[in-house]
């Protein structure tokens, strides 16, 4: 019951389902507050969605098969093609992305033993994607997905991982930018290649 | 005003004094030669460490201790230089005291007993400019003398000096290299033409290879070819950096023309060096992209026990399993190391064999 992948990709789908939190809301952020008004100090943050997914995703991958982890990622990427748009491609990419991050830091825990299928499969979904973002004509999502997933395959490098999938990867984002026409995305693409495994 | 006789002890004395300084200049020279292998060596041992693990990703390691080694390589030029100039003047200034003294007491007329006499001066002019030949030799790492002890950094890369390595196994260096094939096609008059290119991660070179292409069901040879692989990396031309190794590197290897659909496309690429009796085989499978065909995934790489081969005078003899090499027999007379690259297109009305001539390029 517990590791019944329906159960799981169910529960993921409807935290997913729920709406992302607004950018503008008022809970103040330290962190990026200019000043600190009094009255804001008791407020709370909405509910994210992305977080609770984080953590359902989390839990498998602590004490969990990896087919979890997998239909986890796989559901979480499949929310974000559903959700991205030209409205709001930077801010839904950038926080999207760095969910798979955190997740991507844990997987290069010493102690989790499936870090190869980990980034094996991730590399995988990323040439889906990109893919699917450069059809769309999703340029800055494009480019915020390059310099994060590059800055992903520069570690796996430095962690001895195996990176030809992701050097594919760039190098059909290449290929189809070049295709549609923009030019300066291809050359990104390919710079982003080229330093891949500069240490 | 000096005696001459005293003046030719003082100019010997002179003249020793140098001799003495030259000797304390090949001491230091010793010295600093002597720590320069020492770490060359490591770092050559690091590196042959490396290929014992063959199933992580080691590529850029791999890269920056061939560069790191070109650094401990190199000497600086503006130090030695100056040793260099100081080696020359010193000798040649006491070749000159020496030659001067004896024509002090030279007189003539020139007899057969005179050139008994010259002799020792012979020697020592001969042994001081062999002296000299050897400090040159030593400082700049890049001769036959020193070649066998401290391989030059291009070396490195060339897989048949690996291969010497008795504990070196070529297949996990060349799993660093990553070799793919990409097949860039392109429509030309309602027929598709393949471009077929190598594509290596770290340049290793030095090897002789035999790919053929092939499509299952029904069994159809695609595409043939074999050659030499073998690099020339000039320095850089706007910064003077020496190269010994490069990335991204693309090999063509020729072109043919594709017809039919392209799926199940298999290719078999097999890797011959000096150093082996059995070659290294790539089993490749190749999906289909947007005007190109690659190979997915990571490749099927095993030593073929099966089949065995020698090299002899440059040529590859192949001795036990050839019915193995599909074509071998059309290709035999170039299984040797020239440094060529042939190409057989089967499905053209007339096949015969070509010349790869097109260059590498870093893409």
């Amino acid at each position: 019951m517990r590791y019944n992948s329906t159960l799981f990709v169910e529960e993921l789908q409807k935290i997913l389902s729920q709406p992302l939190s607004p950018e503008d809301h008022s809970y103040l952020d330290l962190s990026a507050a200019k000043e600190v008004s009094l009255d804001m100090l008791a407020d709370v943050p909405p509910a994210d969605p992305l977080t609770e997914a984080v953590g359902l995703i989390l839990d498998s991958m602590n004490h969990g098969p990896f087919e979890l982890t997998r239909l986890g990622i796989n559901e979480l990427l499949k929310s974000y093609l559903s959700r991205v748009s030209k409205e709001n491609e930077r801010s839904c990419t950038r926080s999207y992305l760095d969910c798979i991050y955190q997740l991507y830091l844990f997987a290069l825990l010493e102690r989790y033993p499936y870090t190869d299928l980990f980034w094996e499969y991730l590399s995988l979904c990323f040439d889906t994607v990109s893919r699917h973002l450069v059809e769309h004509k999703l340029l800055v999502s494009c480019q915020v997905f390059l310099s994060k997933v590059t800055l992903m395959g520069k570690w796996a490098a430095q962690k001895n991982l195996h990176t030809n999938l992701i050097q594919h990867f760039l190098h059909n984002m290449e290929i189809w930018a070049r295709e549609e026409g923009y030019l300066e995305l291809a050359d990104s693409a390919k710079n982003h290649r080229f330093n891949l495994e500069t240490v | 005003m000096i005696e001459t006789t005293l003046y030719a002890y003082i100019v010997l004395a002179i003249a020793g004094g140098l001799l003495t300084l030259l000797s304390s200049v090949g001491i230091f020279i010793s010295l600093i030669v002597q720590r320069r292998l020492d770490r060359l060596q490591e770092i050559l041992e690091e590196f042959i460490n490396l290929s014992y693990r063959s199933e992580i990703n080691l590529t850029g390691k791999m890269h920056s201790l061939i560069e790191k080694y070109q650094m401990n390589y190199i000497f600086p030029h503006k130090p030695r230089s100056l040793i260099l100039s100081y080696i020359d003047f010193n000798i040649f200034f006491i070749l000159f005291l020496w030659t001067i003294t004896f024509f002090m007491y030279c007189k003539p007329p020139l007899q057969l007993f005179l050139l008994l006499q010259l002799i020792p001066l012979i020697i020592g002019i001969y042994a001081s400019l062999f002296f000299r030949r050897l400090l040159r030799n030593t400082i700049n790492l890049e001769n036959p003398l020193l070649e066998t002890i401290v391989p030059s950094p291009a070396r490195l890369r060339s897989i048949s000096y690996l291969s010497h390595f008795i504990n070196l196994s070529v297949e996990s260096v060349l799993k660093q290299a990553r070799l793919s094939l990409n097949l860039s096609l392109r429509s030309k008059g309602g027929q598709t033409e393949a471009s077929v290119f190598l594509k290596e991660e770290l340049s290793y070179d030095d090897f002789f290879f035999y790919l053929v292409l092939q499509k299952e069901r029904p069994e159809k040879v695609l595409f043939l070819a074999c050659g030499e692989i073998r690099f020339h990396f000039p320095p850089d031309p706007i910064t003077k950096k020496p190269v010994p190794v490069c990335r991204n590197i693309n090999i063509p290897l020729g072109s043919f023309h594709l017809t039919g659909h392209t799926e199940n496309i298999s290719a078999k690429f097999l890797v011959f060096t000096r150093g082996e009796k059995h070659p290294v085989q790539y089993s490749y499978q190749l999906i289909q992209g947007r005007g190109f065909l690659a190979s997915a995934g990571n490749p099927d790489i095993v030593v073929n026990h099966q089949i065995v081969y020698q090299v002899q005078e440059k040529k590859i003899r192949i001795l036990e399993n050839k019915s193995s090499i599909p074509c071998f027999q059309e290709l035999s007379p170039h299984f040797n190391l020239q440094g060529e690259r042939y190409y057989l297109d089967p499905s053209s009305p007339s096949p015969i064999l070509r010349t790869c001539l097109d260059d590498f390029f870093i893409d």
